[in-house]
Order: structure tokens, then sequence, then C-alpha cells
């Protein structure tokens, strides 16, 4: 026995060391730092007759905040000369864009007729003489926004290998109308627009994985219960108005299951029902207070709040109920958990200085306080895990900001008035 | 071979109080020092606002549609029950508060159906404190049960922190915003 | 090993637990060490070089005839110094001596080479001393001592280590990619492959975009054949792998 032990053993050793030996040259290149690659976005020049500079400065700022707030370059607006052949014909002369620094340049042209706009973006590799990236949009004036998302999307395809969120659209709660209602806007807060129009109190809105679907809780009838609508549509159906509260759904990423609280057996427990309301499946049982689910991206792991230990923790439970763990062992005060969509990282807000946003891995290590000014909630990841949206109350009333992953870059985006509160990300538009 | 086996029983019952060592700590951090403070502060603002709040539902009561078409009788006092911060339980004014609420329910209207709308301060996640809100109002409906007011006749709503009685960020506007107050509807 | 014998001494067990725990950690340690550098699939080729004509970053490091029993043995991996190699010059030089080597010049050159040789060995035979006294790590990374690949491959190396301080970027804490060149006869890159990663997709970019940026300045390798080389890019200062 023992000696059957000690000979694996000595014969582990000689395996290894033999490995050891067997493994081979090979060539380091390294380099020192970090770069942020320098872009310079120029206005698309017009191709045609009509030439609108607003247009084009439009479009060109929106894509210097895309891809500045992308955490990967600094984005700067240069004008320069238009290329007398056009785009498509003219060679571009890198040597002035190499000697002033720049790694990257975005230029483009414009066609406006009328109402039609026509805008073809191109990305060039200022180091390696080459372009990058061509891309063609066809639509409407009003749409010039979306297609200088559209092409930062891209260009962090390119370079990121993962598109960029900047065609996702934000769902928030503002009480700009006087009473809380759901409204929509862009991801950089341009082009708001309100949804909901029920005169109650409207709040927690989640959207479908599709895009297509909010779920939000109203007091429309008297009481906090879960509706959905269809963002196109004006019908609103409820999908959970049991007694007591029906509060923060929260849609599974397969779009098959809605997560929820309810108190209709006393307390406030967690459920799982089906997208129409149906089939309610209790996941905790406590004497204590369960709400505000957060999927994981996979749809296996629920993380959430409870105050079963006295103060309000995170706590994350399989989908199915079985195999509960605490997350956040801070001293409590924890709320809004969200899952980044790669799955490594839960944000949340904790109670110190008011609220901060905090994230920490997914076995409840590394926490990482992201906020410190002012009182800041509800973090949302967007569709890349680049960038969380919030809302912050460090100007007057609670506005929706949006920063990257690792807390820099914290700007505040929305324009309307009123508080304006519970931020979530809508998939990128295809 | 056996002062080996003992050996090995030694290293894994330390392994396993180490583990436990380690479990037991998390376990144990569920106190709340902050709260404790605030009960003794908050027993003074409150006892003041009862007064002030006595009078309010009086004057609320024909806001409400329903309360209209009810009988005269219904403008009776039902005098609104405060809570402490983050706390559903119900404190010794809360406690009377209710018995007086009970009393005249049994006796003054004793056909009324009421609503016990539960609120909260404005600290706190708002989704956090719908949960707490409906664990105020439920209390306080489960203290009028016990007083011998018929369940049937009482429902509960929460409102989180959504309608603050009063506004204001300081202790004297949040002890009079976690409250349970009564509507009666019918 | 040979005194293994079957007795019930009442020490045996202790023993035996302490020698399993020492050789678990020699294991460990072992591994530890072996996970620091990334398994290149293959063995690095070695080429001929014409010590002569191509630029020499050292002397040292000049030899291409590893000693046969070379692999069994462990190597030290290092990062050739960067220096005259940067150079691209002389390369023109090999261009226009190719053709024009007769069979005198060929026997200098036969001479040279064989004194570089023999200094060669006397180096080596020192640089093994100097790891001995220094109790050098076999298989680490970046330590200083004698390469034994190409001239070429040092001279690649130099041009990309360049490129990639102007391109690299990445998001990840501790990326790493193993690439793997086929250079061809014009000294274009033939193909990249990507054979490790830790698939920070901004990192893997970078090393693309400075392998392209290499591309514009490199020389055909020597002889005009195909090379093929693995490189390890990483940031500097970073550990693992």
């Amino acid at each position: 026995m023992k000696l059957i032990l000690r000979m694996t053993l000595c014969l582990a050793l000689v395996g290894s060391l033999a490995t050891l030996a067997g493994s081979a040259t090979y060539i380091e290149v390294t380099a020192p730092g970090n770069r942020l690659l320098k872009l310079a976005i120029v206005p698309p020049q017009p191709l045609g007759a009509t030439v609108q500079p607003d247009l084009a400065n439009e479009m060109a700022e929106a894509q210097v905040f895309d891809l500045t707030m992308s955490g990967l370059f600094t984005a700067e607006r240069r004008d320069a000369a238009p290329l007398s052949q056009g785009l498509g014909l003219s060679m571009v002369d890198y040597v002035p864009w190499l000697t002033a620094g720049y790694d990257l340049l975005i230029r483009g042209e414009y066609v406006l007729r009328g109402d039609e706009l026509t805008v073809e973006f191109r990305l060039f590799d200022v180091l390696n003489k080459k372009s990058l990236l061509v891309k063609r949009y066809l639509g409407h004036r009003a749409d010039l926004r979306q297609f200088a998302h559209a092409f930062s999307d891209e260009v962090l395809a390119s370079l990121a290998g993962e598109k960029g969120p900047f065609t996702s659209r934000i769902v928030f709660v503002s009480s700009q109308s006087g009473n809380k209602e759901i409204f929509l806007m862009d991801w950089d807060g341009h082009n708001p627009q309100q949804i909901t129009r029920s005169g109650a109190i409207t709040l927690s809105p989640d959207i479908s994985p599709d895009g297509r679907e909010i779920i939000f809780t109203s007091y429309k009838r008297g009481n906090p219960d879960l509706y959905k609508r269809a963002l196109s549509s004006t019908v609103e159906v409820p999908v959970s108005t049991r007694p007591g509260v029906n509060i923060t759904g929260a849609w599974s990423p397969d779009g098959s299951k809605i997560a929820l609280a309810l108190s209709k057996d006393g307390n406030t427990e967690l459920y799982t029902v089906n997208r129409d309301g149906s089939a309610p499946n209790r996941l905790t049982v406590t004497h204590a207070a369960n709400l505000s689910p957060a999927w994981s991206p996979d749809g296996t792991r629920i993380a959430f709040v409870s105050d079963r230990l006295g103060k309000p923790h995170i706590f994350v439970i399989d989908a199915n109920g079985g195999n509960l763990r605490r997350l956040t062992t801070n001293n409590g005060n924890n709320f809004n958990p969200a899952w980044s969509p790669k799955g490594d990282k839960i944000a949340y807000t904790h109670m110190v200085d008011g609220f901060q946003i905090f994230v920490c891995n997914i076995d409840g290590n590394g926490e990482t306080q992201l906020t410190s000014e002012g009182s800041n909630e509800r973090p949302r990841w967007s569709s890349d895990g680049r960038l969380l949206a919030f809302s912050s109350k460090r100007n007057g009333a609670e506005a929706i900001y949006v920063m990257r992953a690792d807390g820099s870059g914290q700007t505040k985006v929305s324009r309307t008035a009123g508080k304006n509160i519970h931020p979530v990300w809508t998939p990128r538009r295809q | 071979m056996r002062k080996e086996f003992k050996g090995m029983v030694v290293c894994l019952g330390l392994v396993a109080l180490m583990a436990a060592g380690c479990a037991k700590d998390e376990v144990v951090k569920k106190d709340e020092p902050v709260v404790e403070q605030q009960t003794v502060k908050q027993a003074e603002p409150v006892k003041q606002a009862e007064p002030v709040k006595q009078a309010e539902p009086v004057k609320e009561e024909p806001k409400q549609q329903e309360a209209t078409a009810a009988k005269a009788s219904e403008a009776v006092a039902l005098e609104t029950v405060y809570f402490d911060f983050d706390k559903s339980d119900l404190r010794q004014d809360a406690r009377d508060a209710l018995s007086k609420n009970a009393e005249a329910l049994l006796k003054q209207v004793a056909d009324a159906k009421i609503k016990l709308e539960g609120h909260c301060d404005e600290r706190g996640s708002d989704e956090y404190n719908m949960a707490l809100g409906d664990r105020r109002a439920k209390s306080a409906a489960n203290y009028l049960t016990t007083l011998g007011v018929k369940a049937d006749r009482i429902s509960t709503v929460s409102y989180g922190e959504e309608k603050p009685a009063v506004q204001g960020h300081d202790e004297a506007a949040w002890s009079k915003n976690r409250r349970a107050e009564f509507v009666i509807v019918k | 090993m040979q005194t293994l014998q079957r007795r019930s001494d009442a020490w045996l067990g202790i023993t035996l637990l302490l020698s399993a725990m020492v050789h678990m950690a020699a294991f460990l340690g072992i591994t530890w060490l072996q996970g620091l550098s990334p398994d290149p699939g293959q063995l690095q080729t070695t080429y001929y070089v014409d010590v002569v004509n191509l630029p020499v970053a050292s002397p040292q490091a000049g030899s291409p005839t590893p000693a046969p029993d070379n692999t069994d043995q462990p190597q030290i991996a290092s990062a050739p110094q960067a220096g005259p190699m940067m150079t691209p010059a002389p390369t023109a030089a090999s261009d226009g001596k190719g053709p024009k080597s007769d069979s005198q010049t060929f026997q200098e050159r036969m001479a040279k080479l064989e004194g570089k040789a023999a200094e060669q060995r006397q180096s080596a035979a020192l640089e093994s001393l100097r790891q001995k006294v220094s109790g050098g790590r076999p298989g680490m990374p970046g330590a200083s001592g004698s390469q034994t690949g190409s001239d070429y491959t040092a001279y690649l190396h130099s041009r990309l280590k360049d490129a990639f301080r102007d391109t690299i970027q990445y998001q990840s804490k501790t990326p790493f990619v193993v690439v793997r060149l086929t250079i061809d006869r014009d000294g274009r890159v033939m193909r990249t492959r990507f054979e490790q990663s830790n698939n920070d997709k901004v990192f893997e970019k970078s090393v693309q975009r400075a392998i392209e940026l290499a591309e514009q300045r490199i020389v055909p390798p020597p002889g005009r054949t195909t090379y093929e080389g693995t490189f390890v890019f990483k940031p500097q200062g970073v550990l693992q792998r």
C-alpha cells in the first residue's frame, strides 16, 4: 500500500521532470504599458450639393463620446480638408496624421437629398496605412445619430472583437411628466421619449432579451402589480396582480421566464413565473424580504436581495431554488444586484456615505467601490459589459449616469427633467 | 498503523476546525447598532407628531372618493402608526394607537372596511422599501386582528417611499414618513 | 528506492506522511515552474544561418548549431538583446554578396565559421558554468544567456518588439498571445497563427497590428527559405505563463 503510494509519487516527480525538459524555446516579445490609441474623427464631408456642417458635426461628436467611453481610445474631433476625389477614390495621406501622433482615423461622407440621408464611414489604421472598415448607412435625417452609433459599434467589433453597446438605448423611470413613468432614450441621452402614460406610479422596468417588450410595476389599479407591454404598442397586459406586492420583475436571459418578488403569502418572497405570469414557482422560504432578482447570463442562477440575516445582503440561488449562498460579506445594506453579461462580476449598491456602486466577483471576493460622489444607485450593465448605467443624486435631482466598468468616465446622460432613475440597457439594435 | 491513523484524524480535525471557524464568522454578522440608537432618539419627535397627525386623516377624508359615499360616522380619527428605521415591529406607542383604532373600528364604524398603507422614509433602496412598507402594513393589520377586528375588513398596500407624508431629508421628516396609514374604503 | 522493505515501524506512518508532503511540494513546485512557460507545441526550428553575412546581436547568440542532445536539456529561452540588430542595412550587403561568392571566399567564410564555432563552444561552456553558479532556473523565460535560435529569429524579434511598442493595448490583467509566424522567402508574413491566448481580443488585435507593422520593414529570411518561429507576446513585467 505504502509502496504503491511512494512509487506513484516518484513516478509523478519523474514525469513532471521529463515534461519540463521537453518544454522548448520560445521568443518573448514584450512592450511597456498599455496604450490608449489616439483616434481622430473627421466630420463626414458632403458629397453632392447639400452641405450641412451641423449634421456632420453631430455625427462626429456622437462618435467621439461613444469611442471615448469605450475606454480603448482617446477620441478627438479633428477638422481636415475634404478629400478632393471623395472618400472612395482619394488616397488618404497618412503622414500628417502619423506625425500628429494618431493611430487611427475615421472619415466619412454623406449625401442628403430632401429627408433621405446616406452616410459612409471608414476607419483607417494610420500606423499600418490601411483601411480597416467601411460601412454605409441609408435612412432618414432623423437617423443620423443612429448611423454614427452603429459605426462606433463596428469600430469596437473591429478593434476589440466585440460590437460596442452604442446602438443600445436606455429604458428608465422619469418624473418629468409629474408622476413616475417609463421613458426610453439613446444610450447617450439623446432622443428621449415617454413610453407609459398611466398617471400612476410606475417603477422598475426591465426589457425582454429581444428588446421588444418591457415589464414594469405600476399602481394604476391601486396595487403594485406587474405589467407587460411591447415598446411599439400602448396595450399594457397584466402579468401578475396577486395580492400584496408584485415587484422587481426580471426577464430571464432566454425570455421564457420572469423572476419577481411577491408577498401574496405574507412576506416578500422570490418567484419565477412564465412570461404570461402563470405557473409561479417559489424560490425562497423565509420570514424576511427577498427581492430584486438578477439572472446570471446563462440563466442558471439568480442574485437577489434578502434581509434574512437582519440587514439586506446579496444572495445567489439556483434558478430552481437550490444551492443558496450569501454573496456580500460587508456590513450589510446591499441592494440592486446586476450580473455582468460575461458572468464574471456582480454590480450592486451598498449603503456607505449615502449609496455607492460596488462590484465583486461572483464568489463575493474582490469587492471594489466604483462611485464616491453624491449618492448612486442601481447599476446596470451594457450588453458588452464595458459600461454601467446608474442613477445618481450628485447635482440636484436624480439623473441617469454612465461610466466604464472600472468606474472611470462618470457622465450624466439623461436630459429629461425631474427624477430619473431605474436605468436598464436595451440590447443593441441589429 | 494505528498511530498513523491517529495522526491523520488529528490533521483532519484541525482542518475541519479551521473551516468551521471561517464559516461562523459569516453567519454572526447581523446586529444593527444603528437602529438601536435611533429607537432612543426617535421617541420624542414621533410623540410630538401625533397630535398633528390626528387631525390630518379628518381633513384628508374628503379627498378619498370612496369615503364621500360613506356614512358620517366614518369621520372617525384613525391614528397613523409609526415605525423605527428598517423595522416593521410595533413600538409601544404604535400598539397604543392601534388599540384606539381597533376600538373605533369595533364600535364607531363597525361596518367599515379599511385599507392599511405601508410607507417608508427615503433611505434604503426604493425596491427594498416596497417590501418594507408591505411588512409594516401587514404588521399593523395583524395586530388589529388580534384585537378583534375581522381580517376580511382589512386590506393592505405598500407604497414604499413613493408617498412621503413630509418632504425633507432629515430624521424629523424621515420619522414621520415611516408609517402605516388607515384609509376607510367602504 | 532500493531500501523499500515492509517494516512495522511505528515511525513509518509519520515519515510516510512527511515524504508525501515533500514529494507533493516538489511536484507542485515543478508543475508551477512548468506553468510559467507556455508549451509552444513544437520545438523552435533552428535554421542554418550565414554568420558572416547576417547582422549579429552578440557573438554568443549567433550559434545556429545546438548540441545533438539539446532537446533533453533544459534550455534557456531568452529574449536576445536588441542592439545593433535593429538596423536592416547590413542585409543589403548580404543580397549583394550572395551571387558572387566563389570558392575562395567560401573557404574564407568556412574558416571564419570554424573560428566562431570554437569561440562559441568556449563561451557556451563558460555560460553553463555561470548558470550553475548563479543557480539560474532552467526553462525560465526571459533569462539572460545563450539564445539557441537563429539570428533571423533575433532580427525578427527586435522588429516585432519595436512595432509592438506602438500598438500594445489590452483589457485583461495578464494578457498573452503565442503566435506562430511563417515568413515566406520574400519576407512577407505568409501565415500568422494564434496558438494560445488568454482571449483578450484587444490584445490579440494589437499583436496583429504589431506584426503587420513589423512586416513593412523586415527583410527576407536567409537563403531565401521559408521561416517559421513561435513568439510569445505579453506586456513587460507581466509574469504569468
